[in-house]
């Protein structure tokens, strides 16, 4: 029996799973491969389960959100948070918990009331078996990954800096140059997209386990000041552990 | 919740939307359920260049679409004129992001509803030719994306001013010959998507879009774009997280077919081709299914464009990639024909460059009502049609949209 594969998308700007079909003639090859048993951009198939993987793109915020995420889980033997918004919380969840509700004050005026939850990864309410990081994600590390489940093993992760795939690309460094590249510190598996084009690494694959987070801050700190290290620190890694450990308040909280 | 919440949304469109029939009243409803992100609020106090990288995370489809309707109106804040050869590498650009979602909505979340299958890999499997086609379409708006913006989604050059860096020239000749041999492609899509039978409708209502910093409609609407505030009435709506754009209390509609409907007399000679001698139908038909026939002939007036943008950049002996600008407090208003129609974004900065207030208006936003209309309209004009078939025909009409709610709520 081929294995049965489900892609379920949260809050968020579904770039991820479009990679699937930008795989174009591998999606076939590797997805002609699975059952898709439930994919609701992609197909009419919406069967409830259950599902050997399922990738999980998006931020849970609304309650039903929240429930995919639950019940996905309980149906699935792996489960993949496809994307930065899944993996890591996304853009949106460097805003507070008061900057949000100022933010809901901002966007929909004073009476409007909100069901939604503070974005947070969808590690905060399950396991997650395999990280696919990144805003968006690496294509080729998606194709690497559905290979390795396809072969029967567990695909391995980046455990070096982007800095790493930069250096082999034979890149001017942005960091030298002046700029806030987050590259040192970042999780690689990008094959430096960003830098290889001129523009600074944002951290979007998350804060590298092990990355020295204090000594860059203390960098940054130096050349671009306090509030704009913040910014810059906070817009992917704002949920991560190595993040907390700085001690820095995310915007608008006390 | 009655069903389960891993199958109740409508499927192969972007974005959560479950879809709801009185067939008593005769009433649709989309119930749109998408989480707040709150990107207005994400780039306050932000420096100004956080904007098009931030804002363009609204949308993985058209994430060019938002970069570039941020840089407008960045640069039109402060006062930047970009030179002939980056407008026309950002035009090429441009047509390159409108290829690829068009070319995603009709092959990959459109034509299983007109072929009768349940997705692309099934498509595969039936009718590889198409299949081709499909693919061979994506993989041109994706190639002609990354080798301008650096990545398919998300791109990573474009910049207030000008872009990070540019392709080489070799890249962009191999590009110009890809486009063009892929001319046939577009207008074999054409006579695909003009060759369905669409169910019939027709309800007249006003089309809008941008052109030339106006925004124009068929019922004489003709002011600037930084009037958009007052071109439409946003409204809020209890228990939705998305807002609705009406014009006088009525929906109206904006992208492809609207676009076609106003300015077909601006189409290139292959795409006037397309619309004259393949689809050979008299504008307005004020059928909204028509829009995936509109999107596949856009399809062929964006290669042109593209081919005829990129030639102008090569001809280009003064080329820079980006300019220099100085930052200061002021506001801005830009805007583009993103694939659903026209994207503004507003911007209001400080005199260090640094965001104090933004405003982004989406197509979708403006789509809503409309949609509405024509499904209230279907209800009653097909009620004779067994309930099974009119959802899936209201279904049908709201692919035919292509309606964006991950853009709708942002």
């Amino acid at each position: 029996m081929k294995p049965r594969i489900a892609i379920f998308d949260l809050t968020d700007c579904e770039g991820c799973e479009l990679e699937f079909i930008n795989l174009r003639e591998k999606l076939t090859e590797t997805l002609g491969q699975v059952d898709v048993a439930n994919w609701r951009l992609g197909s009419t198939n919406t069967d409830s389960g259950p599902y050997d993987v399922t990738f999980i793109e998006g931020t849970p915020i609304t309650e039903d959100d929240i429930a995919t995420v639950k019940q996905a889980r309980a149906v699935s033997r792996l489960v993949v948070s496809l994307g930065s918004c899944a993996d890591l919380g996304g853009v949106q969840s460097w805003l507070g918990v008061s900057a949000r509700k100022e933010g809901l004050k901002l966007v929909y005026g004073e009476k409007y009331k909100s069901s939604g939850m503070a974005p947070k990864p969808i590690s905060y309410y399950i396991d997650v078996d395999i990280h696919l990081p990144g805003c968006p994600i690496n294509p080729n590390e998606l194709a690497d990954l559905l290979g390795a489940l396809l072969a029967g093993r567990m695909p391995t992760e980046a455990r070096f800096p982007v800095c790493l795939e930069c250096k082999a690309r034979e890149n001017e460094c942005l960091l030298l140059a002046g700029q806030a590249c987050l590259g040192p510190v970042t999780k690689g598996g990008c094959e430096a997209a960003c830098p290889s084009k001129g523009l600074r690494c944002w951290g979007c694959f998350g804060a590298l386990r092990g990355g020295n987070l204090k000594a860059m801050q203390k960098l940054l700190n130096e050349k671009f000041g306090k509030e704009r290290t913040n910014q810059l620190l906070a817009i992917f890694y704002s949920q991560q552990d190595e993040y907390k450990e700085l001690n820095l308040k995310t915007k608008g909280e006390k | 919740m009655s069903e389960s919440v891993l199958t109740h949304y409508v499927c192969k469109i972007e974005g959560h939307g479950a879809l709801k029939l009185n067939y008593k009243s005769g009433k649709a409803k989309l119930d749109i359920n998408e989480g707040e992100r709150l990107f207005e609020q994400l780039v306050l106090g932000r420096p100004f260049e956080d904007a098009p990288f931030i804002t363009a995370r609204i949308c993985g489809i058209c994430p060019v679409a938002h970069i570039l309707s941020s840089i407008a109106a960045l640069e039109d804040a402060f006062d930047v004129h970009v030179p002939n050869n980056i407008a026309s590498l950002r035009k090429a650009l441009y047509a390159g992001q409108i290829i690829q979602s068009h070319a995603l909505h009709l092959f990959f979340l459109a034509l299983p509803d007109y072929m009768n299958v349940a997705n692309a890999v099934q498509l595969h499997h039936e009718n590889p030719e198409i299949y081709k086609t499909a693919v061979s379409l994506k993989k041109l708006g994706d190639k002609l994306v990354e080798v301008i913006g650096g990545r398919a989604v998300h791109p990573v050059t474009p910049i207030v001013g000008g872009f990070t860096s540019v392709p080489t020239d070799k890249e962009i000749r191999e590009m110009i010959a890809s486009l063009e041999t892929h001319m046939h492609m577009a207008l074999a899509a054409v006579e695909l998507f003009s060759g369905f039978k669409y169910p019939s409708m027709k309800r007249e209502t006003e089309y809008l879009m941008m052109k030339e910093g106006r925004i124009i409609s068929n019922r004489g609407l003709d002011t600037p774009l930084e009037n958009y505030v007052y071109a439409f009435k946003e409204s809020l709506r209890e228990g939705t997280q998305t807002k609705f754009g009406t014009r006088d209390g009525h929906g109206f509609m904006i992208g492809a077919l609207a676009r076609l409907t106003l300015d077909h007399e601006s189409l290139n000679p292959k795409a006037t081709y397309a619309l004259e001698k393949i689809w050979n139908k008299t504008l307005p038909t004020y059928n909204s299914f028509h829009n995936n026939v509109a999107q596949s002939i856009e399809i062929v007036n964006l290669i042109e464009v593209a081919i005829s943008s990129l030639n102008d950049y090569l001809d280009d002996k003064n080329r820079v990639a980006r300019v220099p600008f100085a930052v200061k407090a002021a506001s801005g208003v830009g805007a583009v024909e993103a694939p659903r129609g026209t994207l503004y974004h507003a911007v209001k900065t400080d005199d260090k460059g640094n965001i104090v207030l933004y405003d982004i208006v989406t197509p979708t936003v403006q789509n809503l009502v409309n949609l509405e209309e024509d499904a209230d309209f279907l209800m009653t004009e097909h009620a004779d049609l067994a309930p099974e078939k009119l959802y899936k025909e209201v279904e049908m009409l709201i692919r035919a949209y292509d309606p964006c709610i991950t853009c709708a709520v942002h």
